[in-house]
């Protein structure tokens, strides 16, 4: 069962980040909203982007443009909060690490 | 058939991520998904308080809560236990004493429990 | 229950929080005992710092908590027989599988991920 994993937290002060990508299987999708846009460029997410190609990572723009966060790695997909509604019956339940 | 959406709140009403949580609510009602409720749970009772005060050039979470009760029939669940534990009481039952605003539902987890079993999907925000 | 209810939903509580400094795992607690009381299928995680709300030998009294981690051992009494804690949280903070209740099922990283995503819905407290 694909797993929707929403990440709300910084990866730098909380272990939302990790936990989440220890919990990650392949065909999971991650979806980084508020502070979670903050680990755009966190390490430990790359890592494991460039180690499971299977996983989809999703950001929200408008929380990522707020915080002054870029990211020019092709393995993220911009999105709006609407289509995390639309991922939320695309996979079979979620979790949400805040 | 129409897609149906439970949601779980957990962050106090002066919280951005309770931003984020009205901002999804309303991203769903757009995209037609049926809200069958939201439940406040944890810190998240805390956006029942009624005398809350936020300066009006901020973020009016009451008003957008009231609103997606009343123009889009969200039902608001309110977990009295936690609600109970946060200041916010119901026990004079009328508008006039109660601190909750009448917007909320006075419920208990055992409408979460309905909520989980009906819904197509939940999401805890 | 509704015509609407779907059969067979199952529910995952995710614990990631040490039992004392937050309300987190009383609440979470509250909540299991209620889903279980609704006779829903709910199984009980433990991950990161949520381990240590199953080490034996606390003393919650000691800090003036009432001791709601005595109430774990009514889990059985409501069909939550599924108690599951990651084994790399309890090596990584030097802990053995010594709990304050039976029935506790220690699974690998992998193991425990794979019955994590089995559930229908995930509450992460």
């Amino acid at each position: 069962m694909a797993m929707l994993h929403i990440i709300r937290n910084s990866g730098f002060t909380s272990s939302a980040l990790t936990q989440c990508l220890d919990m990650i299987l392949p065909q999971d999708s991650i979806v980084l909203i508020d502070d979670g846009c903050y680990n755009l460029n966190h390490t430990l997410l790359l890592k494991t982007l460039t180690e499971q190609r299977d996983i989809t990572v999703y950001f929200i723009s408008l929380h990522a443009d707020a915080r002054a966060q870029r990211t020019t790695n092709s393995l993220f997909i911009a999105t709006t909060l609407t289509e995390v509604v639309a991922l939320l019956f695309k996979h079979n339940n979620s979790i949400t690490w805040s | 058939m129409q897609n149906t959406l439970a949601v779980v709140v957990t962050t106090p009403p002066n919280s951005n991520l309770t931003t984020t949580a009205i901002n999804i609510v309303r991203a769903a009602l757009d995209s037609s998904v049926s809200i069958i409720g939201v439940f406040f749970y944890q810190d998240g009772v805390l956006n029942a308080a009624k005398q809350l005060l936020i300066p009006s050039d901020e973020f009016q979470t009451l008003t957008q809560w009231q609103q997606l009760n009343s123009e889009y029939n969200v039902p608001l669940y309110l977990c009295i236990t936690a609600a109970e534990k946060r200041g916010l009481s119901d026990e004079l039952n009328n508008h006039e004493s109660s601190n909750i605003d009448s917007a909320f539902t006075v419920s208990g987890l055992g409408e979460l429990v309905e909520l989980t079993s009906k819904a197509e999907r939940v999401v805890q925000l | 229950m509704s015509e609407n209810k779907q059969p067979d939903k199952t529910i995952a509580i995710i614990n990631t929080h040490a039992p004392f400094s937050n309300a987190a795992g009383k609440e979470a607690l509250d909540a299991a005992l209620i889903f279980g009381s609704y006779e829903q299928a709910t199984s009980l995680f433990f991950l990161g710092d949520g381990v240590f709300q199953l080490i034996g030998d606390q003393n919650a009294s000691a800090i003036e908590i009432k001791d709601y981690l005595k109430t774990f051992s009514a889990l059985e009494f409501y069909d939550i027989e599924n108690i599951y804690v990651c084994q790399q949280s309890l090596t990584e903070r030097s802990l053995t599988a010594h709990f304050h209740i039976n029935n506790v099922q220690v699974l690998s990283k992998q193991a425990f991920s794979q019955r994590l995503h089995q559930h229908n819905v995930i509450y992460r407290f």
